[in-house]
């Protein structure tokens, strides 16, 4: 920021014609002031408006700056001061080392054996029979390289890895060496003579190092050397950094002919004289990457002095990589930062259109790093290649990797790649381009940089996991002497393919990972692989992963039906379509309790690969399948409901002789948007739950102007609504009148339910008139009322608006999204559940976890769009886990559309009242932008909140501890450790339990007993009979300011907190419960008398309460 | 349990044996042990005196379930005073039809017989509960059983009285009754509905007689209050009214120099202020150290 202001201080003095504005007779002082002023005015709007342009927005240019000094590694500093020593005393110790003279192979291999150095030959070693010779000679360059020399290092929790690369001089080598390994097998004496020198000097124990061979990046051609603390008192080591340097000897200059290195070229030459020889474009790329260290660390230089954000804009390429889970080495992608720089450097000098530069040097870091995100998502590097300096086609046929080309040096830089690694980064491009594009989502910054992106159980929508299989059998596995360096990429290649081939279109992403090498010891044998797990990581496309039947090629097309049927082998079968055409094609059970993608992957596994792979494989996030009723099937459930409604609409229109027209008649329930937990009309359940009904007339003006008459007035309406209904289908229909709200006359007074027995259905239907609302209003504004009774006005205003305005708003909107989004009512069910287990449901409005759910869907950056319900539940347990409801709140956008107004409501809101006393949540959406109107009345209270947020985040760590051994059943067990008291409750049957005949104690509806209908008299009488919720509701209202309750009804689980009161005065209304602690001078101190209270709540539950225990 | 008799303004403790509760049923863990409560009692001494006060007690801090039997049986017992009646402070809020108030501004009399005209409403609890630490004032029949309980307060003071099992049953019974009440018969509903609003078209009658009355009955001074016939205009007409006007106020904008200029002066201060905001809101963000990559 500084530069700028000074550059901009410089051109912008103070004119003439500014002081000109000045009112004539003013003194000269004052105009210098005025003027001053003005022109730091225009000043600071001039740098605001400059910054607008080359970054986002000015919050994130900030966050940016803190974010980068924040990581910087201080270079001048004691620590790295002292890291120089030891590289210093290091590369000293090199220099030592004496030369040897050229020897042949078996000579060497003794040689070692005596000193007890393992060689560290690449595979396949070398033979017997070799003529050439292995020597050592002192190094004839050697220096720091990479990102500790570029100055791009970032702290964090990893090891800081320091490259030192020795150049080996040319007499080592002859022209030929780039042919079959020779220049490896060179490299790799010269590695152990490395290891012999420094593993056996004294020096080298005295400053507490140790040396291990390690594969740089996980290629396995390439042995390096790490030199890392051996225990304490390191100077590489300390409490917040920790180094490790990696000892690299690389190619001297122009001893290999480059065209030769081309991707198509052969080097390694087939051990069959027939054989015809293949491309080896890894090896080439490999070798000759061997001499690019110190070119490209020139470039890179060149690169960051001319460009001045270059440096920078790598850290943020960096962390973004790091942070996704991207590295250098092999099994990490084979897209590091070096990769991530070096690009850059090379599209500050082409790439772009008539082969101009994509990047400018005037570019800011976040325009150089959009400019490198747009690339990646944009351009696909495996069909159009990016060259530089060649003219020749460096295409491989049927190669599937990504292509960046340096014709300078014939390597490729993105040679370590493969095809799923570059899709995934791809894919990661192109979501943080969505996040930036998003201008709902309100921290950007924190989901491109600050948010670890590489969980698999939150970024993929299924993750399957099974062991490599052992060393021996991998070696029969991979074919031996093909060129992809490691055994394991080279099987988990076969697998992706298997894999890509058979899921088609179900899935839009496949990722394979499993764990890099780790290093080894220079004294060892041999270096055998790790054994380890393969996870492959699905995302799915919701339309076609549950498809049954695949369709093939036609029998016509032989050579594609031939590998068809080789792929499938069994399970292809010749199939006629009802469309008449007869087909190659593969169908699985569809109604199999095993999802269709599992019975491929088995089925791929077993017949490509072995039963024993298909057998260990393990798929994860099933389980949250089996946690509903239903499983994974979306808003089909709730087709009956909707019928249902459906039915009752119709025949309330048909209604036609009372007094006022039916204007409008909406669902405001759960169970209408396919939100609730238990599935209201299935088989196992006879009878639903009222599901609330709003039901408008037409306007009148015949309505009382009084609020307690319009309530008396709608229960009459009701009332004679309902004989109407019971008139017009006497034996389909049941209703009667309920009373609600006695203690509140001005709220609605009473509801009809209307019950359907024979199909099970019941629904709640209350009368909306619009006029209450501006007559609750202006009675909560009356001064002349008590504020009680305005308080109760507000009370009755925000329930109004939550059954009868927003509720059939809220249910219309949710039920739209559930069908458009197949996952979202599982996951809304699934959420639910978790805020019921963790005693969370009563407190947190049943729509504010829908807006949760919704928000995952809606918005899903920086992920892509859940496609299964463990995905999307983990996301939204995650969103609430970051969720800082003191500074942010909770926006669902159903429409599409941004709105800012929103954002300063909030803020007003916050600033109105600090001590979030009135409003701890806020929570708005499309349809409600001001007023956050399910979260009012402080409901839920901060400290709900508080412990929403904590559960959340203990959960969140669960989750990612467990990583792939996550047994979802252990997020539902609820906490109740922390409770004051913990109370049993007698569950409330709903519907499940079959009524006993002799209970007919309640007689108000007289029914006549009707075998043929599934509902029976006794299940219409208990009805909405929910003692158990009655009680808790009651006990939280009486002793609203002793006590907190958090209770689960399907568990009768019920957590009590005592409301933290100090010893106080006593005086008539202190409002609890009190008992008298001591008496001072006439004045009597009281504190509340929880064991009284305790025992007034188990005299008031009766058998309700099954069991106290107090902590 | 204090030695002190009296307590600041004369309050007297009378404590209460609450019995163990037994646990209801299976289930781990236990029912609530034997507690004791304590009421705080005084003369009754409201800011208004009226001639009851003599025979009144003002009993505070009540349990939740009480109800007027149990303070009768309670004094019975402790004082064998005879409790006329009680009133409990935590009633329902009293439904205010506007004709009410107007009512109350003529005379003491037509208020007094609107109150008897108000409809007995139907009930859905049989036992209504009280909140935790509540107060009511407790008649008794004559001044001299009030003040005989009193004194019997003050001596027992040491041995807590049984706080008495009586009323309708609590527990599930109460909800199940609760359950029968909320649905009550269609007849006895719509008869409660029809004698609410017969009293609410009177009182609304009423209302209106009064106010016809006031037009034409001048006051002491002579004057006769003007009071509006027709209804008023809704509030909603008179603001669109009032945005329409603002929205022809705003159509000239950006057609002066000097409009133009104010305009971009506000652009640019609101910028700069959000420039600001923004700067805040990021060193906020930094003193909860909240820039460290994950």
């Amino acid at each position: 920021m500084l530069p700028v202001a000074k550059r901009r201080r410089t051109s912008m003095s103070p004119s003439g014609e500014e002081n000109a504005q000045l009112p004539d007779g003013a003194d000269e002082k004052a105009r210098k002031k005025h003027a001053a002023a003005q022109h730091k005015t225009q000043l600071t709007a001039a740098v605001v408006g400059e910054m607008q342009g080359s970054y986002k927005s000015n919050v994130f240019r900030m966050e940016t700056e803190e974010m980068l000094s924040e990581v910087a590694v201080a270079y001048g500093g004691k620590r790295m001061k002292a890291v120089e020593g030891v590289l210093h005393c290091v590369k000293a110790l090199i220099d030592a080392i004496p030369d040897r003279e050229g020897m042949k192979i078996a000579q060497v291999e003794q040689q070692m054996m005596k000193r007890k150095i393992h060689i560290p030959f690449p595979e396949p070693r070398p033979e017997k029979s070799v003529q050439y010779t292995f020597a050592y000679k002192k190094p004839a360059y050697g220096n720091v390289a990479g990102s500790f020399a570029l100055k791009t290092l970032v702290k964090g929790k990893d090891t800081l890895g320091i490259d030192l690369v020795l150049t080996m001089p040319s007499e080592l080598f002859s022209e030929k060496d780039y042919l079959n390994h020779r220049y490896f097998y060179k490299r790799a004496y010269y590695l152990s003579v490395l290891a012999d020198g420094l593993g056996h000097s004294h020096e080298f124990k005295e400053l507490k190092l140790k040396a291990e061979y390690d594969f740089l990046n996980g290629d396995q051609l390439k042995p390096v050397l790490v030199v890392s603390s051996n225990g304490e008192g390191c100077a590489l080591d300390s409490k917040r950094m920790k180094c490790v340097v990696n000892i690299i000897p690389s190619a001297p200059p122009g001893v290999f002919p480059t065209s030769k290195l081309f991707p198509f070229k052969n080097c390694v030459r087939p051990q069959q004289q027939d054989a015809e020889p293949a491309p080896t474009p890894f090896y080439n790329a490999s070798l000759a990457a061997e001499a690019t260290y110190f070119p490209y660390l020139a470039q890179l230089h060149s690169a960051s002095g001319t460009c001045a954000a270059f440096a920078d804009a790598c850290v943020l390429g960096r962390i973004w990589l790091r942070q996704r889970g991207f590295g250098g080495a092999v099994s990490s992608g084979g897209f590091g930062h070096f990769e991530w720089a070096v690009l850059q450097a090379f599209l500050l000098k082409g790439g772009g259109p008539k082969g101009h530069g994509l990047l400018a040097t005037g570019y800011s870091n976040y325009q150089m790093f959009k400019a490198m995100l747009q690339f990646l998502a944009a351009r696909n590097l495996v069909v159009d290649p990016l060259v530089f300096g060649a003219s020749e086609n460096v295409k491989v046929p049927g190669n599937r990797t990504p292509v960046v080309f340096d014709g300078e040096h014939a390597v490729n830089v993105l040679f370590k790649m493969t095809s799923w690694s570059y899709n995934m980064l791809r894919h990661e491009a192109q979501r943080t381009l969505e996040t930036l594009g998003n201008a709902t989502f309100s921290n950007q910054f924190d989901s491109v940089f600050l948010q670890r992106l590489d969980e698999p159980c939150y970024k993929f929508d299924a993750v399957v996991h099974f062991p490599f299989p052992s060393a021996a059998e991998l070696e029969k596995e991979v074919a031996t002497g093909t060129e992809i360096s490691g055994k394991k990429v080279q099987y988990a290649d076969r697998i992706y393919k298997a894999l890509r081939e058979g899921l088609t279109d179900r899935v839009t992403l496949i990722h394979l990972a499993y764990a890099g090498e780790k290093p080894f010891n220079i004294k060892g044998r041999k270096f055998t692989p790790a054994a380890g797990e393969i996870v492959v990581g699905l995302l799915f496309n919701a339309q076609n992963v549950t498809r049954s039947i695949d369709r093939g090629p036609s029998p016509e097309e032989k050579k594609k039906a031939a590998a068809f049927r080789k792929f499938w082998g069994s399970k292809a079968e010749l199939r006629r379509f009802p469309d008449g055409s007869i087909i190659e094609s593969v169908t699985w059970p569809a109604k199999s309790k095993t999802p269709v993608y599992q019975q491929i992957v088995r089925y791929i596994l077993s017949t490509h690969f072995g039963k024993a792979v298909a057998e260990g494989v393990t798929f994860v996030g099933d389980a949250f399948n089996h946690l509903l009723e239903g499983g994974e099937q979306g808003a089909t459930l709730f087709q009956p409901t909707y019928d249902a409604f459906n039915t009752l609409e119709k025949d309330i229109n048909a209604i036609t002789d009372i007094p006022l027209a039916i204007r409008h008649i909406s669902g405001a329930a759960p169970s209408l948007r396919a939100a609730s937990i238990d599935i209201p009309l299935s088989p196992s359940y006879p009878l639903m739950d009222p599901a609330n009904v709003v039901v408008q007339f037409e306007s009148s003006t015949r309505w009382p102007q009084d609020l307690v008459a319009i309530q008396k007035t709608k229960a009459s309406f009701l009332l004679r609504l309902g004989q109407l209904l019971e008139a017009h289908k006497p034996s389909e229909i049941i209703t009667r009148v309920g009373l609600e709200n006695e203690d509140h006359p001005i709220m609605n007074y009473a509801f009809l339910d209307i019950i359907y027995p024979q199909t099970g259905a019941a629904f709640r239907v209350r009368i909306y008139h619009d006029r209450e609302a501006a007559l609750l209003e202006n009675r909560r504004n009356n001064p002349a009322l008590s504020p009680r009774e305005r308080e109760a006005a507000e009370a009755a205003l925000v329930e109004h608006k939550q059954i009868f305005v927003f509720g059939p708003r809220h249910t219309d909107s949710i039920r739209q999204l559930c069908h458009r989004y197949p996952h979202l009512s599982p996951t809304i069910r699934v959420l639910k559940r978790w805020f019921s287990a963790q005693l969370l449901g009563f407190h947190i409005p049943e729509e504010l976890i829908e807006l949760l759910a919704a928000r995952t869907f809606l918005c899903p950056q920086p992920y892509a769009m859940p496609g299964s319900i463990m995905s999307a539940f983990l996301r939204s347990l995650q969103w609430l886990a970051k969720w800082d409801w003191r500074k942010d709140p909770l926006f669902v956008d159903f429409t599409g559309e941004s709105k800012e107004d929103f954002r300063a409501t909030f803020e007003d809101v916050r600033r109105k009242d600090p001590a979030l006393n009135h409003c701890a949540l806020w929570v708005g959406s499309s349809y409600d932008l001001k007023e956050s109107v399910w979260t009012m009345l402080n409901r839920p209270a901060k400290v709900v909140a508080a412990r929403m947020t904590a559960l959340a985040r203990a959960a969140d760590a669960a989750v990612k501890a467990a990583a792939l051994s996550l047994e979802p059943a252990s997020l539902f067990v609820p906490a109740t450790g922390e409770f004051d008291f913990v109370l049993q409750l007698r569950v409330d049957k709903k519907r499940k339990e079959k009524p006993q005949k002799q209970e007919t104690v309640y007689k108000n509806l007289q029914l006549e007993e009707e075998d043929a209908s599934p509902v029976s008299v006794e299940d219409l009488q208990r009805l909405d009979f929910l003692p158990a919720r009655e009680f808790v509701h009651e006990i939280s209202k009486l002793y609203q300011n002793t006590l907190l309750l958090f209770p689960c009804f399907s568990t009768g689980l019920v957590g009590g907190v005592w409301v933290p009161i100090n010893p106080r005065r006593w005086k008539a209304n202190v409002g609890f419960s009190s008992m008298v602690l001591e008496e001072k001078d006439g004045e009597v101190v009281v504190a509340v008398n929880k064991p009284a209270v305790l025992n007034e709540i188990c005299r008031i539950g009766g058998e309700i309460v099954r069991a106290l225990s107090v902590r | 349990m204090p030695s002190a008799t009296k307590l600041a303004k004369d309050y007297h403790l009378l404590p209460l044996r609450l019995p163990a509760i037994s646990k209801g049923g299976g289930g781990g863990g236990g029912g609530a042990p034997e507690a004791t409560h304590t009421l705080f009692i005084r003369k009754h001494t409201p800011r208004i005196p009226s001639v009851h006060d003599a025979r009144a007690l003002y009993v505070s801090n009540l349990p939740a379930d009480a109800t007027e039997q149990h303070l009768r049986t309670l004094f019975t017992a402790v004082g064998g005073g005879l409790v006329e009646s009680v009133v409990f402070d935590d009633g329902p809020i009293p439904p205010a039809t506007p004709a009410a108030p107007a009512a109350a501004a003529t005379d003491s009399k037509k208020r007094k017989r609107l109150v008897v005209e108000v409809v007995e409403e139907l009930r859905t609890w049989d036992r209504p509960l009280h909140r935790s630490g509540s107060n009511a004032v407790v008649y008794f029949v004559d001044d001299a059983s009030s003040t005989a309980t009193l004194r019997a307060i003050t001596k027992s003071r040491k041995t807590p009285a049984e706080w008495p099992a009586v009323g309708p049953a609590l527990g599930l019974a109460r909800y199940a009754q609760h359950h029968r009440l909320r649905f009550p018969q269609s007849a006895k509903l719509q008869e409660s509905v029809d004698a609410f609003m017969a009293a609410f078209a009177e009182a609304e009658e009423e209302a209106k007689r009064a106010a016809a009355r006031r037009r034409q009955e001048p006051d002491e001074d002579g004057f006769v209050t003007v009071v509006g016939r027709g209804r008023a205009v809704p509030q909603e007409a008179a603001k669109e009214a009032l945005r329409k006007q603002e929205e022809k106020k705003a159509e000239v904008k950006g057609f002066y120099r000097f409009q133009v200029r104010e305009e971009k002066k506000a652009k640019q201060l609101e910028l700069l202020a959000k420039f600001e905001e923004d700067r805040k809101r990021v060193e906020e963000r930094k003193k909860d150290r909240k820039f460290r990559p994950e």
